[in-house]
């Protein structure tokens, strides 16, 4: 307050000082105007209450008396002196004095109200500025504070959330403002949380914790614990104040923990393996619940030493005693099976291990697991017992077993029996799978891989093969294999597991038991043969050829009232073959051997048989001719046969010469055409040719070059006449060998023009070259015009396409070659497809219908085969093949 | 193909052959083809030969008297196919059809379409050579007569539409008082208008100015010549 009363003081002495001054140059200058009482009294006044603005009252107060003084001295007759002698002057005095105290006050007071309200508005000022810091500070703490603040009104609606809150869950302070607060909860927890918030509502002041998962925008969860209180705001509103603090990690830890706990009790379980801790020195004993089942004890009694005694079996119980009592002395780890005898009299195999732990105070603890392996050891000693009866039983059938991994290469699994049917030791390093396969012989191993692909493609599951290994020494093994395709879910073949069953045994047996079969057939065969022989009958003739002996067979023909005779006299053939009858006797008369006789007689019935006959000359011990002995054959149904066969022949080329000379009546006028042609040129150039040599001069060059072409036009003609008479001439079967394709243009050229008059376009696809075939030219022709023609024929109809025929040739796989001649005619009925090439069959009105059966005898007499196909779009294909030519084949 | 003399010829001996006739020939047999080419060569005939009608529709005709030997069965487009393509394409050459025995059918329709003659195989070469030369002597008149109905026409066409009017009903043989009346003239009109047209027709009489008219088919009733 000094520092105050030292300002009002200097303020005061200011005032007095200048109110005094003030006050001295008025009264100089009101007083040479000598201005009367009441105008000074109001200058005066003026003066002072200019001044009392300065704020001293007290110096106001001592400038009215001063100027009362000053009023009553010089302006107050009498002048100059401190008296008053009007009363009205005094009065004057008096009222100037207290107007001008009152006046002086009022101001005083007014000035110090108006610096009370400056001094407030300044304190006010400064307050709020403080305010506003402490606000920025704590909005400070509260938006950056890493916990997250809400502010919800009574109705759930978020009145305020900081940054970090805002941005835990994904959003910005002001999304989530004037929204609910539920949004940020799931749905199904949203009960919840207006429960919580109604009991804060109703315990005002109080806080509340709860844990509760939040859902952030991007949907993710986060679980939080959060801290609330309701409070009352000064309009008297509730508003809750909720502080939050994510626990994401801490649940999923717990959660994680809690988890890996049922894990580990399910992997005990599952494992058979219970966990157990030992404290030595205290004789603590902790087990877990699998241990407590393998054990065979209720959870609830306690572990101790005596009971796991109790449990191991009589036998091993020195055994576990020792080695426990080691592992505690020497503080180490430990590792041991024994057995369990469990009260129901049941043996356990358990596996434990343990290890030592010191822990702080040099107190050893063991931890440990036991493991029930019982079930391992049986299916170990089963394994043992299975593998050793299946190495015997591959050892005792030559049955190798494998596994072959497709993808590796590789086998996956081998039977020792493998090894040593491909010759190897089955512990020999050298006997990799390459080395195994390298003993298949290379012939059945390419085999293999065509196997398998027939095996993807077809989707064989089961493959069932033989195949033979070579062994270096030489040795030949046969194998027959079964093998399963494990495929994978592509349905490819991954695996393939099978056996080699050595059949090198059975293989032979049966080769040998194939030989004595054949040997079996050949000796049935020539029992056969005798049994056939013995139906020819034997004869003897005497020195004279008279027949002498026969050999009484009751069926032989002939044979009765032969004896006496010469065998010409029982032949009937005698004037039709005198010279065969002339050359055998010469051999008799020169005591010559003689084979395969023929000649015709008659039977018993007297129907006329042949004979076949061979003898040769016996003599006596003197070496004189005695006759000759032989055999003699009925061969007369052979005979038949062959005569039968050779008139079929006849007919059959007959047949084929009177439809070919038909087909080349159809023809005439082509043909006449084709020879036409060439003789018109001829003479029309003969015609130009006199012309030329009429010129003066005679063009000599121009009736040259008229006369080569006529040479040329008569050759042509005279060609096709020759390929006419080659195909009218009636000439039996000469078989050459040929070029298919020219037999083809030989026939073309006589049918082009009927092509042409039938609007048929020709196409010809001739393979260049082609191997000769063997065969008849003409009837070949014979078979390729028919075709033509048939084709010409079938396209007679056809008007809203092309006519076109073609004829292609080419080699056929047989091996041989192939003609197809097709049309784009009207085709065949399916059903008339084989009755085609039946004689007679014809689907022409005015067909004789012997023209394919012909062609098909023709075709087939040739070795090959005639066939039709109706083609996809239209019309049909007729084609045949005919065998290739070999040399040396007659 | 065109068989031509071996001999090698200069573009002008070509230039001069173009302006004389030629003899088409289309036979698929190159035997006939050849020496029917020689027959008329060695007569002096220009010639040009092909295969198949085709290969001689994808040559330019040569504008001279010519005429087509033509066989009447041909491969593919056949030889009254082609005459109806010809016909088709405004081409007036003359056609002899060869034809062989029994195309009594197909030679009708040949004559029907226009065919100048018809030989049957066999036939005599000299009836060729004279058929040809009839056909080219034909041929060449016609393409005369072309040209003068070419030349009336294009002085027809200097003609005014009035004058022309007039000239139809002078050509139908109406007097100069008739057409007055029939076209609303005054007489003196007409006659102005008819010495105009015989100017311009370059008409030495009456008569001949009809005939011309005759020749370009004007008369009345009917219709009046496109321009």
């Amino acid at each position: 307050m000094t520092p105050y009363q030292t300002t009002n003081f200097s303020g005061f002495a200011l005032q007095l000082g200048v109110g005094l001054a003030a006050l001295a140059l008025m009264t100089m200058a009101l007083f040479s105007l000598h201005a009367d009482l009441a105008p000074s009294a109001f200058a005066y006044l003026v003066v002072i209450v200019l001044l009392a603005l300065m704020g001293s009252f007290a110096a106001s107060a001592l400038l009215s008396i001063a100027a009362v003084g000053a009023l009553n001295y010089f302006f107050t007759p009498p002048v100059f002196q401190l008296r008053v002698d009007a009363a009205q002057d005094i009065v004057l005095l008096a009222a100037f004095f207290l107007t001008s105290v009152i006046v002086t006050r009022l101001i005083k007071n007014a000035r110090a109200h108006e610096e009370a309200a400056l001094d407030a508005v300044a304190r006010l000022r400064r307050t709020e500025a403080e305010l506003r810091d402490h606000e920025k500070e704590w909005r400070e703490v509260f938006e950056h504070n890493p916990v997250m603040y809400f502010m919800v009104d009574a109705d759930g609606i978020v009145l305020n959330v900081n940054t970090f809150g805002a941005t835990q869950l994904g959003y910005a302070p002001a999304e989530l403002t004037g929204q609910s607060v539920l949004n940020v909860f799931l749905e199904e927890d949203r009960q919840f949380v207006r429960k919580c918030v109604a009991v804060c509502l109703n315990t005002v002041g109080k806080s509340h914790t709860w844990e509760v998962r939040k859902i952030r925008k991007d949907g993710s969860l986060l679980w939080v614990r959060e801290n609330a209180k309701a409070m009352p705001r000064a309009d008297g509103k509730l508003v809750i104040l909720i502080a939050c603090e994510d626990i994401t990690e801490r649940r999923q830890a717990e959660n994680a923990l809690r988890q890996s706990e049922a894990y580990l009790a399910q992997a005990q379980e599952l494992s058979r393996t219970g966990s157990f801790g030992w404290s030595p020195s205290r004789g603590e004993i902790v087990w877990s619940k699998e241990t407590f089942r393998i054990f065979g004890y209720d959870a609830a009694t306690k572990p101790s030493n005596r009971l796991v005694f109790e449990r191991v079996h009589p036998e091993d119980r020195d055994a576990v005693r020792r080695i426990i009592a080691q592992a505690a002395r020497e503080r180490k780890d430990y590792d041991h099976e024994y057995r369990l005898l469990l009260p129901d009299g049941s043996v356990k195999h358990v596996h434990s291990l343990a290890r030592a732990v010191a822990n702080g105070d040099d107190h050893l603890e063991f931890l440990g697991a036991i493991t029930d392996v019982t079930e391992i050891r049986q299916t170990e000693r089963n394994l043992r017992r299975s593998e050793a009866y299946l190495a015997e039983a591959q050892r005792l059938s030559h049955t190798a077993s494998w596994a072959w991994d497709m993808i590796r290469g590789d086998f996956t699994h081998t039977s020792a029996e493998l090894y040593r049917l491909f010759g190897f030791d089955p512990d020999d390093p050298a006997a990799t799978a390459s080395a195994i396969q390298a003993r298949v012989v290379p012939e059945d191993f390419r085999m293999f891989g065509e196997m398998l692909r027939r095996a993807v493609r077809e989707k064989i599951m089961r493959l069932d093969f033989n195949f033979r290994i070579a062994l270096p020494d030489g040795t030949i093994k046969h194998v027959h294999s079964v093998a399963d395709a494990i495929l994978d879910r592509t349905g490819w073949i991954v695996e393939l597991v099978g056996t080699h069953m050595d059949v090198t045994e059975q293989y032979h047996a049966r080769e040998k038991l194939e030989k004595a079969l054949d040997a079996l057939r050949e000796s049935e065969q020539r029992f056969r043969d005798y049994a056939e022989t013995a139906s020819d009958w034997l004869w003897e003739t005497g020195a004279d050829h008279r027949f002498t002996r026969y050999s009484e067979h009751t069926e032989v023909p002939g044979a009765i009232g032969v004896m006496g005779h010469f065998r010409w006299d029982i032949a009937s053939d005698l004037a039709a073959e005198p010279d065969k009858w002339q050359q055998h006797r010469a051999t008799l008369d020169a005591h010559l051997p003689f084979r395969d006789l023929e000649y015709r007689t008659t039977n018993r019935e007297g129907a006329p048989i042949y004979v076949r006959t061979s003898g040769k000359p016996f003599f006596d011990v003197d070496g004189n001719f005695r006759g000759y002995r032989g055999v003699s054959t009925d061969v007369t149904a052979m005979i038949r046969a062959e005569q039968a066969e050779q008139a079929l022949l006849k007919a059959k080329a007959e047949l084929a010469h009177v439809t070919r000379v038909t087909t080349l009546g159809e023809l005439t006028a082509s043909i006449a055409h084709e020879i036409n042609q060439p003789l018109a040129a001829v003479v029309t150039n003969a015609e130009a040719c006199l012309s030329w040599l009429d010129r003066t001069p005679p063009d000599l060059g121009a009736a040259r070059r008229s006369v080569e072409w006529i040479v040329d036009d008569g050759n042509r003609a005279g060609e096709v006449i020759r390929r006419v008479r080659a195909l009218a001439k009636k000439t039996t079967i000469e078989k050459a060998p040929l070029d298919i394709n020219v037999v083809v243009t030989d026939v073309m050229a006589l049918v082009a023009r009927e092509l042409t008059s039938h609007d048929v376009v020709l196409r010809m696809a001739l393979a260049p070259t082609l191997p000769p075939i063997f065969g008849d030219r003409v009837q070949l022709q014979q078979v390729i015009i028919n075709l033509v023609m048939n084709g010409i024929e079938a396209m007679q109809t056809i008007t809203d396409r092309r006519r076109e025929l073609l004829i292609a040739s080419g080699e056929d796989d047989a091996p041989g070659i192939t003609v197809a001649v097709t049309d784009s005619g009207i085709g065949i009925a399916d059903h008339d497809t084989e009755r085609l090439f039946n004689p007679f069959f014809t689907t022409k009105p005015g067909g004789m219908g012997m023209g394919l059966s012909i062609c098909r005898s023709i075709v087939e007499a040739h070795g090959g085969r005639l066939s039709v196909a109706c083609n996809a779009g239209t019309g049909t294909t007729f084609r045949f093949t005919l065998p290739l030519h070999r040399e040396g084949a007659s | 193909m065109i068989e031509r003399p071996k001999s090698p010829q200069s573009a002008a001996a070509a230039e001069q052959q173009l302006k004389e006739p030629v003899v088409f020939i289309i036979d698929d047999d190159l035997s006939v083809r050849r020496a029917l080419t020689n027959l008329f060569e060695s007569v002096g005939l220009h010639v040009a030969a092909f295969g198949s009608a085709p290969e001689m529709l994808q040559q330019r005709l040569p504008d001279v008297a010519s005429c087509l030997v033509l066989d009447i069965r041909l491969p593919g487009l056949s030889g009254l196919d082609l005459q109806t393509e010809l016909a088709k394409v405004n081409i007036h050459i003359p056609i002899i059809f060869i034809t062989g025995h029994g195309d009594i059918p197909m030679t009708v329709r040949a004559m029907k379409g226009g065919a100048v003659d018809f030989l049957t195989k066999p036939f005599r070469d000299q009836d060729l050579l004279d058929a040809v030369v009839k056909a080219i002597e034909q041929d060449r008149r016609r393409r005369e007569v072309a040209k003068a109905v070419a030349g009336l026409k294009s002085l027809f066409e200097t003609l005014t539409p009035r004058e022309r009017e007039v000239l139809a009903l002078v050509a139908a043989g109406l007097m100069n008082k008739q057409i007055a009346a029939e076209l609303g003239l005054a007489e003196i009109t007409v006659k102005i208008h008819r010495g105009h047209i015989m100017r311009k027709m370059g008409a030495r009489s009456l008569a001949d100015l009809i005939r011309m008219a005759e020749s370009l088919g004007i008369g009345r009733g009917k219709p009046m010549p496109t321009t």
